[in-house]
């Protein structure tokens, strides 16, 4: 192994860990600064450093260390410590191994040699996923479990036979997905997405599999236990369901874990429907034969975008009635010019880029990093999309629940898979 | 070699995990024991570069099965004092070692009759084509009287639970 | 009208002789005739007393010029269809034996006597359940009687575990023992509060679960109790107002009208056509205000968090405009009787204005995200089915009454202050499930804003208190100059204002239901006794018989529909 190898390995490893934590803070700034976007009201943005709010992504550091320092109770009456202990962790944990196999990137080519952009390149794929979502069960069971509180039996309960039963059309909707594409390994399903179908279409999965895109979404929001599924927390019934007796940080590995797994999903369901890395009528050696057109769009692209979110930010971030020696404007004043600075710093890079590296290994580089930024955009959206969902919809009913389950979504996931085996046997 | 030393890890805990299940007397605890040595057998298959294997035995032994038993488990909220007293633990120990004792002589002489040489991995071996296009060519007959047996199953469950609902 | 009542009741019970009270028809009965009485009043179809509203006893240990037993309970009945309003005394010999319980009428009777059982330590002979209700069960003694003292305090420890209770319920619904221990059938039992986020306040709801169903539930109340008849015996008419803040927190302001309009007309006072006109503006803004956080507050509880915002954001608008006319955000007190506390301020109808197109617009958009909701229509409708059978059985009033399609309404069938000149429709639903009992509420908000604005047009201009010397405060000119003036100020502050000797009830629309006043005067400037008449804790008492069979997530939305305001429940 050179050490270019073990570079790309360490970096891929730490992409599949690290980009799913520091997203659980953005996910819940999103949800919190979304929920008060749909609610008519402001969401958190008091807390500072030095006056500096980062509009609400302060309040995320302070929780975090609020969560650390409070105490840590294992209650009198829990008889089996071990579970209890274990199931925040198998929580969190199971919700980021899902990641381990999702790529993020085209296979990059450097030499003569290729590095498949996943933390744990595996072929397995879609199956590996299945499998974790699997053991994210053992989790809820075991914390409502251990707990010994009937309202965490409850939760336990409902979310248990919840994933359980949702797990069946996301299946089945997968299967269609998968006849589709021939494969199961993610990169291959990835790659298969850059196409263009008829000459114009980019051949995303929602475009080749429009009923079951609706099935797989809603099961996956099942598996997360989110609005309207989040009848296992369903705070107002069954108080908080399994995490009920938790404190402090297994309490929050629960709640990050519930926002990993909210980034998983989505990102999978990028992966699976939306072109994962893909830029739309853009492949991979489009861009890598395009490079330099490609970055002096970029270079004037970023201005461009900077200008009116700069903008964008002086129009919000003001206080509304006179304040001497306002220190909103001395926070946007500070804001703007980090902006401006990272778009000089960006453009000095395109520069030297252009001037001293293009071509070869550089442009495979560069092509990696925007497939990278397409693939969190994407992904960033379609968690937005879960944001919009809890704060639209009431839940459902338990019973509610299992009937859509079993009498909606298996039948018309059993129907997309006729329906999809009877195009592809007649087209081939 | 580091293979050998996995091999060696997983087969303990799955040894130690199967202990567990027969030794622990909370039913929980046996689950949990048993997840181990499933997930072990599952490591043991990834050794053999059997990867449907691998997927498949988490999937549906380790994810799905055990997580129904674990729901039952907590569904009807099973304590060691629901379980019945058990005064011939011995005798049926005993009786099983007897009874499994052959069977063992058996897989001692498998184990042995081995080939020593390693051969090469074919192509593609385990992976979830080369599997599935081996079970509709080769194994038709045999795969299609499983599922048919799967599903007079499935078919049994449901009308012995829809009965009760009856009555 | 009640003419005729007095008519039909001589021609039923010729030795029984009606007096009039107010609105009410006042017979007094025999215990020995007592069932008998009921009963005809309850089947007859000429009568047709359909709906129990009150039972309460008075005690008259200390009442002056007391002659004959020392308890008496009053029943208070209602015929909804042609508004006949009938009081029913009985006296009690022996408190022990007390009387035959009519809880096989009128499923309202139930709680009812136990409250007064609770509160006066009068039996009811063959009542199915009868403990304490509003006091804990250690509690001994009964406050409301005239020698307890109301300096004496308890401290009681034990909860109540009501294993018996919930297991007789369980019997009634034939499930035993047998069944129980079944490992298929057996049942959990689950406490549903009285701290959890969806009793909105202290409420025990006691289940027994099969799964997740609710086979049988028991509700344990009075964790709000603080005893507010008891201190109203000891405060003058006006020092009472700021208690009744407390009844209905929600709104406030409507009980501080309901119980001035109770006192002004046993005093036969007339308030100005602008007090009349305030009170009708404030009270349907109220109802606005306690509907708003009726909704939000289930909506929550249905897991849409995001119309709670639009519900309440508006309603804690209204805050500002309450607090800058009454100086106080909850607790406003701004009635007097006589009239009004003061005056609205200047410019006051853009202040409403501007706010009732806020709360229109949060209405709107609330019904946005729920009226073509399909979650929502699952969730409430056919779920939690109240028959108005069983709705008028248990006394339930108000939009919860009106939701299983019974339009009964005191602003429409017993018209006071105007509301007979102005335009407005009740809404009723037609299945009385909770998806109705949200509908009324929705659309009651829309027909008290038009009310509102209606009364804005035609508000005369004029004082808001009365110019009588009997209860209002004469001028400070004459307070500091004249004899007279002072001595009517101290005569006012320390004695009270003074009512004539006598017994009656009144009631009020609030936003509830039928928020009724039960006062004994003996002519000074205390009431002897005051009884609330609370909608909430009638339709807490019929609470079970909607969760039956029904799963939590339907129990908790329910709870939230009907509209359980601690405050009042416990009183």
């Amino acid at each position: 192994m050179s050490a270019l190898d073990i570079l790309i390995i360490l970096l891929r490893v730490a992409f599949g860990a690290f980009v799913p934590l520091s997203f659980v803070a953005v996910l819940v700034w999103m949800e919190r600064r979304g929920a008060a976007f749909f609610q008519d009201r402001a969401g958190p943005n008091r807390c500072n450093v030095y006056g500096i709010r980062a509009g609400g992504l302060i309040q995320n550091l302070a929780d975090g260390i609020k969560l650390i320092f409070k105490e840590d109770i294992v209650p009198g009456h829990i008889q089996h410590k071990l579970y209890f202990i274990l199931a925040p962790m198998l929580v969190f944990i199971t919700a980021l191994l899902c990641f381990a196999v999702i790529p993020f990137a085209d296979v990059l080519v450097l030499g003569d040699r290729e590095y498949v952009m996943q933390a744990v390149p595996m072929d397995v794929g879609i199956l590996w996923f299945l499998a974790v979502v699997g053991f994210g069960v053992y989790g809820i069971i075991l914390a409502g479990w251990s707990s010994h509180n009937k309202y965490g039996v409850l939760g336990g309960l409902r979310a248990a036979a919840q994933v359980i039963s949702y797990e069946i059309p996301m299946g089945l909707s997968l299967v269609s997905l998968l006849a589709v594409y021939g494969t199961v390994d993610l990169s291959a399903i990835a790659q298969y997405q850059g196409q263009l179908l008829f000459g114009f279409i980019p051949a995303w999965g929602f475009v080749l599999q429009p009923l079951g895109v609706i099935i797989f979404i809603v099961a996956a929001f099942a598996e997360t236990n989110r609005t309207p599924f989040d009848l296992a927390e369903g705070e107002s019934e069954i108080v908080a369901g399994y995490h009920v007796e938790y404190s402090s940080m297994k309490f929050a590995l629960f709640f990050m874990g519930e926002y990993v797994a909210m980034f998983v999903s989505s990102a999978l369901i990028v992966t699976l429907y939306f072109g994962s890395y893909q830029i739309p009528w853009l492949s991979t050696e489009t861009l890598v034969a395009h490079a330099r057109p490609v970055v002096i769009l970029l270079m004037i692209g970023l201005p461009v975008i900077a200008y009116f979110f700069a903008g964008w930010i002086k129009k919000n971030n003001r206080t509304h009635y006179y304040r001497a020696d306002d220190p909103r404007s001395r926070e946007t004043a500070i804001y703007v010019s980090l902006l401006w600075s990272l778009v000089v710093v960006l453009e000095v890079i395109l520069l030297i880029y252009l001037i001293f590296a293009a071509g070869g290994a550089a442009d495979r580089i560069l092509v990696l990093l925007l497939q990278i930024g397409s693939f969190l955009i994407k992904t960033f959206l379609m968690c937005f999309v879960y944001v919009w969902v809890r704060w639209t919809l009431p839940r459902f009913r338990y019973d509610q629940l299992q009937k859509i389950g079993w009498e909606k979504m298996l039948p018309l996931a059993l129907l997309n898979i006729f329906i999809t085996g009877a195009i592809i046997v007649s087209f081939s | 070699m580091l293979a050998t030393y996995l091999f060696f890890g997983l087969a303990l805990l799955a040894v130690l995990g199967a202990l567990g299940l027969i030794l622990f007397k909370h039913p929980m605890n046996g689950a949990m024991s048993f997840v181990v040595t499933l997930i072990s057998l599952a490591g043991l298959y990834a050794l053999l570069s059997a990867k449907l294997i691998f997927a498949i035995q988490l999937i549906v032994y380790a994810g799905a099965i055990m997580s129904l038993i674990l729901f039952i488990i907590m569904f009807l909220n099973i304590q060691e004092r629901d379980l019945p007293i058990d005064s011939n633990r011995w005798f049926y120990l005993a009786g099983g070692i007897i009874v499994v004792a052959p069977i063992a002589g058996l897989m001692i002489k498998i184990a042995k009759s081995l080939p020593e040489e390693h051969p090469e991995l074919i192509d593609g071996f385990g992976d979830v084509k080369t599997v599935g296009h081996l079970l509709f060519t080769e194994w038709l007959l045999p795969f299609e009287i499983v599922s048919i047996l799967l599903l007079v199953a499935l078919v049994g469950a449901v009308v012995l639970a829809g009965k009760r609902g009856v009555n | 009208m009640t003419d005729t009542v007095s008519e039909k009741l001589r021609a039923l019970f010729p030795d029984i002789e009606p007096q009039k009270v107010l609105d009410a028809t006042v017979i007094d009965v025999e215990p020995e005739r007592l069932m008998v009485v009921m009963e005809r009043l309850k089947t007859y179809p000429d009568l047709d007393f359909s709906l129990l509203l009150d039972i309460t006893a008075v005690d008259y240990l200390t009442y002056p010029g007391q002659q004959g037993g020392r308890f008496r309970v009053v029943y208070t009945l209602r015929n909804w269809k042609r508004n006949w309003l009938l009081q029913v005394r009985t006296p009690v010999a022996d408190p022990e034996l007390g009387l035959p319980t009519v809880s096989g009428l009128w499923g309202a009777a139930d709680w009812a006597e136990r409250e007064v059982y609770d509160q006066y330590g009068i039996r009811f002979q063959g009542h199915p359940d009868l403990r304490r209700i509003l006091n804990h069960w250690q509690f001994e003694g009964h406050p409301l009687r005239k020698d307890y003292d109301i300096y004496k305090g308890q401290v009681c420890y034990e909860p109540d575990r009501l294993e018996k209770e919930i297991r007789a319920r369980l019997a009634a619904k034939g499930i035993d023992q047998s069944t129980m221990s079944d490992i298929n059938t057996e049942m959990m039992f689950l406490n549903l509060g009285p701290s959890h986020p969806a009793t909105h306040g202290a409420i025990r709801i006691f289940t027994a679960l099969d799964g997740e169903t609710i086979m049988a539930n028991v509700n344990e109340i009075g964790y709000l109790h603080r005893g507010f008849e008891k201190t109203a015996e000891n405060r003058t008419y006006n020092q009472i107002i700021p208690l009744t803040d407390r009844l209905n927190y929600c709104s406030a302001l409507m009980n501080n009208i309901a119980y001035v309009k109770a006192v002004e007309s046993w005093l036969g006072i007339e308030i100005t056509d602008r007090a009349m006109f305030m009170r009708v503006i404030l009270g349907e803004f109220f109802r606005v205000q306690d509907h708003l956080v009726c909704l939000a507050a289930n909506l929550v509880d249905m897991g849409g968090l995001t119309n709670y915002w639009y519900l309440y954001n508006e309603k804690e608008a209204s805050y500002d405009f309450i607090s800058r006319l009454t100086g106080a955000r909850l607790t406003s007190s701004f009635t007097r009787i006589g009239g009004m506390y003061r005056d609205f301020y200047e410019g006051w109808e853009a202040d409403l204005e501007r706010q009732l197109q806020a709360i229109e617009k949060g209405v709107n958009d609330s019904l946005k995200l729920v009226l073509q909701n399909r979650i929502v229509h699952d969730r409430t409708q056919g779920t939690c089915v109240l028959s108005p059978e069983k709705a008028l059985s248990y006394g339930y009033t108000g939009p919860n009454l009106r939701s299983t399609g019974i339009a009964f309404d005191l602003r429409k069938d017993n018209p006071y202050y105007h509301y007979d000149s102005f335009d407005f429709d009740i809404p009723i639903g037609s299945r009385g499930d909770i998806y109705d009992r949200i509908m009324v509420r929705f659309e009651e908000i829309f027909e008290s804003i038009k009310i509102i604005r209606q009364a804005v047009k035609r508000i005369p201009a004029g004082p808001v208190f009365v110019d009588d010397h009997r209860v209002a405060l004469p001028p400070k000119e004459q307070v500091y100059h004249k004899i007279e003036g002072l001595a009517n100020h101290f005569k006012l502050i320390f004695e009270g204002v003074k009512t004539p000797a006598g017994e009656w009830y009144d009631s009020y629309e609030a936003a509830n239901g039928e928020l009724g006043f039960h006062f004994v005067s003996d002519g000074s400037g205390t009431p002897y006794k005051l009884k609330v008449r609370p909608p909430c804790f009638y339709a807490m008492s019929g609470f079970h018989e909607m969760i039956e069979g029904e799963m939590i997530a339907d129990a908790i939305i329910n709870l939230g529909s009907i509209n359980i305001i601690g405050g009042e429940l416990d009183r």
